[in-house]
């Protein structure tokens, strides 16, 4: 068993705005292995993205509230110095956007933005080594003739291109975590298949952690190893791929993948929806989150309603919930609560 | 881009001479007969009659606008006989009033408006986009709002006022000044600097709020881009993601601004001219409108706006050399 | 069952760029290069294909957003495409668009009555039991609460503000709706609500709807028949369950096998296509596709194919159609 890479243990994280206070990560735990490709999924609010951002150190400005710890390497990251941290971004732990036409920089040539990341943590590199290293990690991320478009601007590019180039830029250090944040979104279907299988190919060689933070399940069931299930800004289920889709232990979960649409289901069969919408974060419900849109509260009865479930396991996963181990499997027999 | 360029500039022409068609018309409608003005003090209806003749304002106009434009290109003459006399190219005219050829005029104004302009402008752009960085950097806090309200302060401030309470407190009371005298750069540097410095700050005071305003916006608004969060993420140093990703961003449009406040200016800033006695385009242009020396006011008049018009397409240039994503014409 | 809405031959070209000092265009963009296509009654057509295949500037052309630069826009036979002036306002009754982004399509200054009110103010409609409780109806119909006719857009969610989106375009009455990538902006749970919702007003209302999207899924959901469309083509057209199990068409083949299924234990055979999409100013010759095709050979470069039905469902522009998808 390889050790953990990365710790993340009792992560807060809320924001003051002038609405109020956005708790947008509460009490989040989880870890990664060396080699281990990590899903984060979760719909809009979950806080997904704020947790990739803390774990980079990005939430530097004044109106952020965080607590709790990050671990890389044994190294801590939650209340380092920012000069510390900034040897880790780009080297140790690298970031891929979503966006890749608004993630690079209009003004400069592409050879110039990848470059950057390597003279950035090698300084005495020379500029010959800088541009022999530009060109090798092009090579790698599959950009054609690479001495000649090492001279282009970005909008030069087209979409799934200029994602290689975002993903060349992460990588040209050999980072330890990969954190990518909706990599392939704004992509179309196609460029998508590729970049997937570039990033997996990369993986497979460099034996590097991914840390995959998507809302396509078809993604994640492709490319991960295990799963995190975010809801409202806490972990809901922690569990390995297999498991997930076969028999999760969350209601969650559960409704995610019956509203998921596939390939396999027939034409115009209507989707089965969990009803109602994520809560806002300035106002999560008392008790357990997901309960105002929870077929199975029934179940358990009022505790629901005021009592925050925390993550314990269940089998060989993790479940923030209060069904019991018997209740799970009559949720996953398709059996539903009587009305 | 070498196609962008030659596109512009002929656009450029163009206007240019649209721009002269305007002028020339704008002032042939006054109601001030030129001819009236050009004898001077002992002016009969005999000699206008015979000076309108002389001069050509009998012509039809279009006449009248190819002369002119002929002149800019190649000198005109006036008078015949003993009493003739040329202004060389360019030649925007001849003033009655002064008894010289305009062009020569606003040649010997220029270099005072050209110092004023050029001295003003790298201070206030210093100061304003300084100001603009460390409000954007310090957003909310002290030095944001001290920044902003310093430049505010200025703006709010009339031009004259600025330029009175400078000499009050800089020449009258602490005496650090002498009273301020033109001297040309080339004859004596020290004596030249020192009789604009003053100036240079009353203009510098009053546009530099704007820029603090552009800046900080400006950078406020490329911060939260993702190209931005992305060379954080790459561990770039504070210092160069604000220079290289931040200010770059929001340096554009200041550019093109600058470019056309600083051609406004190049036509003469009417009122620290006058508070300082320099004398450059502006105290030129006052005095003349003052004089009623019709032949000196559409003289600058064309000048500032050829000044605008090609600032505007250099300007345009330059925006292009800066964005790339600008120069995706074809 | 009529042709509700009908497609022949339709063209539209963007012209791009400037050539010399003046103004004439360096080139054109063929957005849709030839498109014909007919929507039944009653009927989902769903038009699949990715960025720059023209699907979006298709949908604009058949609401008449964007006039076509050549070919038939047919409705109920009658030939609407140059329809100017009164004849234009009395087509936009029956053909209305919803549109993707559920935050920039709404006036964020206008209350959400006003904004369901909108066409008939437009056009002059004052219903029996008067606007307000017209538009009242509609807030109930796509599931909304029309105590809320008085909020605004910001109030309410990304899913809400798309209902929102089809109250308004339910307004006129329409037969036929053109939904432009409806749920691509929503999240996954979000996505189901509103899709079934676009399946029960089509029953309850007998709607056609053309129903554009990238994402093969939600199309197969959706509609009875589907267009795959590449660089302003259809290079294949058939029944929904028959595109799905009988593809025929390499490039739809490529496109099924490259969507990710929620699947972990499937094993995948995935096509990869090599290459960028072609540029559409300067489409290859002949077939369009053959720069990305393993089956492609010298016919390709030379012929297009055109777009033959070879069975009653299912037509297909190839030289070589076939569901092998393991290349030759």
């Amino acid at each position: 068993m390889s050790k953990n890479i990365l710790e993340v243990n009792n992560l807060c994280v809320s924001f003051n705005t002038s609405d109020g206070q956005v708790h947008a990560v509460d009490n989040l735990s989880f870890n990664i292995r060396a080699g281990e490709v990590l899903g984060i999924v979760g719909e809009s609010g979950s806080g997904k993205s704020v947790t990739a951002s803390a774990i980079m150190g990005l939430l530097t400005s004044g109106n952020v509230n965080l607590s709790g710890s990050i671990k890389l390497n044994d190294f801590e990251i939650v209340g380092a110095k920012d000069s510390e941290v900034r040897k880790l971004r780009g080297s140790d732990i690298a970031m891929v956007f979503q966006d890749p036409l608004s993630s690079l920089n209009p003004y400069y040539k592409i050879g110039v933005q990848i470059g950057e990341a390597y003279e950035t943590h090698h300084p005495d590199a020379s500029k010959a080594e800088v541009r022999n290293k530009v060109i090798e990690v092009m090579k790698k991320v599959g950009i054609p003739e690479a001495e000649t478009r090492i001279d282009s601007y970005p909008h030069e590019f087209s979409g799934g291109m200029r994602q290689r180039v975002v993903i060349a830029i992460a990588l040209i250090n050999d980072p330890k975590i990969l954190i990518a944040d909706e990599p392939t979104t704004a992509l179309d279907v196609t460029v998508q298949a590729q970049i997937l299988d570039l990033m997996r190919d990369l993986q497979k060689t460099s034996n590097t952690s991914i840390i995959l933070i998507t809302h396509d399940l078809g993604v994640v069931a492709e490319m991960v190893d295990r799963v995190l299930v975010m809801y409202a800004g806490r972990a809901v289920e922690v569990n390995d791929i297999k498991a997930i889709f076969s028999a999760p232990i969350h209601p969650y979960t559960r409704g995610l993948l019956n509203a998921v649409r596939s390939l396999d289901s027939a034409v115009r069969e209507k989707l089965a929806t969990i009803p109602g919408t994520p809560p806002s974060l300035l106002n999560i419900p008392q008790g357990c989150a997901f309960n105002p849109r929870c077929f199975y509260k029934q179940w358990v009865g009022d505790k629901c309603l005021v009592q925050k479930p925390e993550l314990h396991e269940i089998g060989n996963g993790l479940t923030a919930c209060h069904l019991s181990k018997t209740d799970i499997e009559r949720m996953n027999k398709d059996e539903l609560p009587v009305a | 881009m070498a196609r962008f360029v030659v596109r512009r500039l002929a656009f450029m022409i163009f206007l240019l001479a649209i721009v002269s068609i305007a002028t020339f018309l704008l002032f042939s409608v006054l109601p001030v007969d030129p001819a009236s003005l050009s004898c001077g003090q002992h002016c009969t209806p005999e000699k206008i009659a015979a000076n309108r003749i002389r001069l050509g304002y009998d012509q039809p106009l279009i006449n009248q606008y190819f002369t002119f434009m002929k002149g800019i290109f190649a000198g005109r003459s006036y008078g015949e006989g003993a009493q003739a006399f040329s202004c060389p190219a360019p030649s925007f005219g001849y003033s009655y009033y002064r008894g010289q050829c305009v062009t020569e005029m606003i040649t010997n104004a220029l270099p005072a408006t050209i110092s004023l302009t050029i001295g003003s402008a790298i201070i206030w752009l210093t100061m304003g986009i300084g100001l603009g960085v460390i409000a954007a950097i310090n957003k909310g806090k002290i030095q944001d709002r001290v920044s902003t309200g310093l430049a505010i302060f200025g703006l709010s401030m009339p031009t004259f006022f600025i330029g009175l309470l400078l000499i009050y407190v800089f020449i009258i009371w602490l005496q650090i000044f002498p009273f301020p005298s033109y001297t040309p750069f080339l004859d004596n540097p020290f004596k030249w600097a020192q009789a604009l410095v003053l100036p240079w700050f009353t203009v510098a005071i009053v546009s530099a709020a704007l820029y603090t305003r552009l800046t900080r916006d400006g950078m406020l608004e490329t911060m939260s881009e993702d190209y931005v969060r992305l060379a954080i993420a790459k561990g770039l140093p504070r210092r160069k993601v604000l220079v290289r990703y931040v200010l770059r961003g929001a340096i554009t449009p200041i550019v093109t601004i600058a470019g056309l406040d600083i051609a406004v200016l190049l036509g003469g800033a009417i009122i620290t001219e006058s508070v300082f006695g320099l004398p450059g385009m502006g105290r030129l242009a006052l005095n003349s409108v003052t004089d009623s020396d019709l032949p000196v006011i559409v003289g600058i008049t064309l000048l500032t706006a050829f000044f605008v018009v090609v600032a505007n397409a250099l300007v345009d240039i330059l925006y292009a050399s800066l964005d790339p994503r600008v120069r995706l014409e074809s | 069952m009529s042709e509700a809405l009908e497609v022949k031959n339709l063209f539209k070209t963007f012209p791009v760029g400037k050539k010399g000092l003046f103004s004439k265009p360096a080139g054109y963009v063929h957005a849709v290069d030839g498109v014909s296509l007919s929507i039944k009654s009653g009927e989902t057509l769903g038009i699949v294909g990715e960025s720059g295949c023209g699907k979006s500037t298709l949908g604009r052309v058949m609401t008449h957003l964007l006039p076509a630069t050549d070919g038939q826009v047919l409705l109920n036979g009658v030939d609407v495409t140059r329809a100017k002036g009164e004849e234009l306002q009395k087509l936009r009754r029956t053909i209305q668009m919803i549109f993707q982004d559920p935050y920039s399509s709404l006036n964020p200054r206008h209350t959400v009555g006003r904004i369901v009110g909108m066409p008939l103010v437009v056009q002059n409609i004052n219903p029996a039991q008067g606007r307000k409780k017209r538009v009242q109806e509609l807030l109930e119909l796509v599931g909304l609460n029309p105590e809320h006719y008085n909020r605004y857009p910001h109030e309410f969610s990304g899913g809400q503000r798309q209902r929102i989106g089809i109250a308004r375009s339910l307004a006129l009455e329409p037969k036929i709706i053109i939904a432009d990538e409806p749920v691509s902006a929503l999240d996954v749970s979000i996505q189901a609500q509103i899709l079934n919702l676009l399946q029960d007003l089509q029953k309850q209302l007998d709607l056609s709807y053309v129903f554009i999207a990238h994402d093969l899924s939600v199309v197969k959901h959706v509609s009875d028949r589907v267009a795959v469309m590449y660089l302003g083509k259809i290079v294949e057209e058939a029944g929904s369950e028959e595109l799905y199990s009988n593809p025929m068409h390499p490039y739809t083949l490529a496109l099924l096998s490259a969507v990710p299924e929620p699947n972990p234990e499937k094993v995948r055979q995935r096509i990869l296509l090599t290459g960028d999409v072609p540029s559409p100013i300067n489409p290859p010759s002949g077939c369009r596709f053959r720069t990305r095709c393993w089956r492609a050979t010298e016919l390709c470069a030379t012929t297009e194919p055109p777009l033959v039905q070879i069975s009653s469902n299912h037509k297909v522009a190839c030289h070589f159609p076939g569901p092998t998808p393991l290349p030759n």
